[in-house]
């Protein structure tokens, strides 16, 4: 979140006013930027995570037969990406549905 | 409050957020995912993630309470 479109803020100085469907494009490449920014950063933590849970400790042993992925390595690697994308999914729907619960509680 | 700085707020309030979800995930796989023979999440993997973004939340929520409580405290000393 450190990059903010300048150019979407109309409270900037100098920021021209924009027609409704320059808006809606500005939009839009900012949401597909932002998009491809969260991939990238997943793929990030996915592959730390992954590493540490399949192989670090193989690797700090000793035990792991040099340069090359084991069969095993494999295995465990593609298992721990799709669970840390299912991880992923799914904290978001439950942190989502909690931060719900919380603010239907607090207009009550 | 100026419109400006509502904005920002939000900004933050934001940024916030997302920060909180990235720790929120990072903990709870480092807590709940300990096998890697099966690609998909068990059932009970599922239900220990439930229960890890709930206990985050509230956690957070406490830890968040205190440390008012304690600024509060700290600035009413100081006056």
């Amino acid at each position: 979140m450190g990059w903010w479109p300048d150019a979407l803020n109309p409270l900037k100085k100098g920021s021209r006013p924009m027609s409704q469907k320059q808006y809606e494009q500005k939009r839009q490449i900012m949401m597909l930027t932002g998009e491809v920014e969260a991939m990238g950063d997943m793929f990030t933590r996915m592959n730390r995570q992954c590493y540490q849970k399949c192989m670090a400790a193989a690797v700090v042993d000793g035990s792991a037969r040099s340069d090359e992925l084991s069969l095993d390595d494999e295995k465990c690697l593609e298992s721990c990406a799709v669970k840390f994308v299912a991880t992923q999914n799914l904290v978001g729907e439950a942190f989502l549905s909690a931060n719900q619960d919380e603010a239907a509680k607090m207009q009550m | 409050m100026s419109e400006q700085q509502r904005l920002n707020n939000a900004k933050n309030e934001i940024a916030a957020f997302g920060d909180m979800y990235n720790r929120m995930v990072k903990q709870c796989f480092e807590k709940c995912v300990e096998h890697f023979h099966d690609s998909e999440l068990s059932l009970g993997e599922n239900t220990c993630l439930d229960r890890c973004v709930g206990k985050y939340v509230e956690s957070q929520q406490k830890v968040g309470e205190q440390m008012s409580k304690v600024s509060a405290q700290m600035q009413q000393q100081q006056m």
